[in-house]
């Protein structure tokens, strides 16, 4: 059932009522969804409780699935929309702490370079405004198109462009800077 | 860092950054709250089908011979022991080719 494909896994699931076929749907797509959830959310636990919601609203509006659409896009349309009801309900910020890439003493020194490259470059992507964030994480990261992200954030495509390249230049700026007070403290 | 460096740059830092997410118990909590079974998709029913067939079973019920029909069962009826337990013996054959067929099928289907 493992070589199945997610279109053929579906039928299992409508048709035959089958949930193992639905929960390799879930192992299949869990590790990007949760990834960009946690992007998003900037905080692990909640991240995962939304990909939770968002699995089982998808179990139950599984019938309305167009089989001609992708299924990973329209994961990530009602892991989008979950995420913004979340907001509206409870307002948050979502800036949540570095904790989880905090304990340098676990790097091995071979690897420090990178590690600071990359904790540089999460506290810039967590300093860009949501959208933003949103639409990098959905193009870079997932690899997902330019439509398929306007697909997923109900926005327009020229949206998806204007988001990525205002993000790109405040990236740059804001690791420009990074790099510039790293050397002057050394 | 010009600009096509820094898009290439950053397209393989946010890659190398995500790491795969393990499931730890994630499929089967969130399989723990699904409801316990889905009911199969039904077939919609074609009212236009469903009236033609009532209508052409009425018909064909008015046509049949029926008292021929009653003639032969009782000429079945009537029938020595040994030609029942040949019909029996046929029947239990047929039986068990139906549910090795069946069976077949609901293991392919349900095949993980």
């Amino acid at each position: 059932m493992i070589e199945l494909s997610d279109q053929q896994l579906i039928d299992l699931v409508l048709k035959a009522g089958n949930q193992r076929a639905f929960a390799l749907l879930v192992n299949r797509h869990q590790s990007g969804l949760r990834a960009s959830l946690r992007q998003w959310c900037q905080n692990d636990a909640l991240a995962d409780d939304l990909a939770q919601e968002t699995f089982l609203k998808a179990f139950r509006k599984l019938e309305s699935f167009q089989s001609n659409a992708k299924l990973s896009t329209w994961l990530y349309r009602i892991a989008y929309n979950t995420f913004l009801d979340y907001k509206k309900i409870k307002k948050n910020t979502f800036h949540d702490t570095f904790g989880d890439i905090d304990d340098v003493q676990t790097a091995h020194a071979g690897e420090m370079e990178q590690y600071h490259q990359s904790r540089d470059l999460n506290k810039a992507m967590a300093e860009l405004p949501e959208a933003q964030r949103q639409s990098i994480d959905l193009c870079y990261t997932q690899g997902f198109s330019h439509s398929e992200a306007a697909d997923v954030m109900q926005c327009p495509v020229g949206s998806v462009k204007s988001h990525i390249q205002r993000a790109k230049q405040k990236l740059k700026s804001v690791l420009s800077m990074t790099t510039t007070a790293q050397a002057a403290g050394e | 860092m010009n600009d096509q460096e820094f898009e290439l740059w950053l397209g393989q830092e946010l890659k190398a950054n995500t790491a795969y997410v393990e499931d730890n118990g994630f499929t089967d909590q969130l399989m723990a709250q699904l409801p316990a079974s889905v009911e199969p998709q039904r077939q919609p029913i074609n009212k236009l089908v469903l009236w033609a067939t009532i209508i052409s079973s009425a018909i064909v019920a008015l046509l049949l011979p029926v008292q021929s029909i009653l003639h032969s069962f009782t000429a079945v009826f009537s029938q020595p022991l040994e030609n029942w337990l040949t019909i029996l013996g046929f029947g239990v054959s047929m039986g068990m080719v139906s549910i090795l067929v069946l069976w077949n099928d609901r293991s392919r289907i349900f095949e993980v």
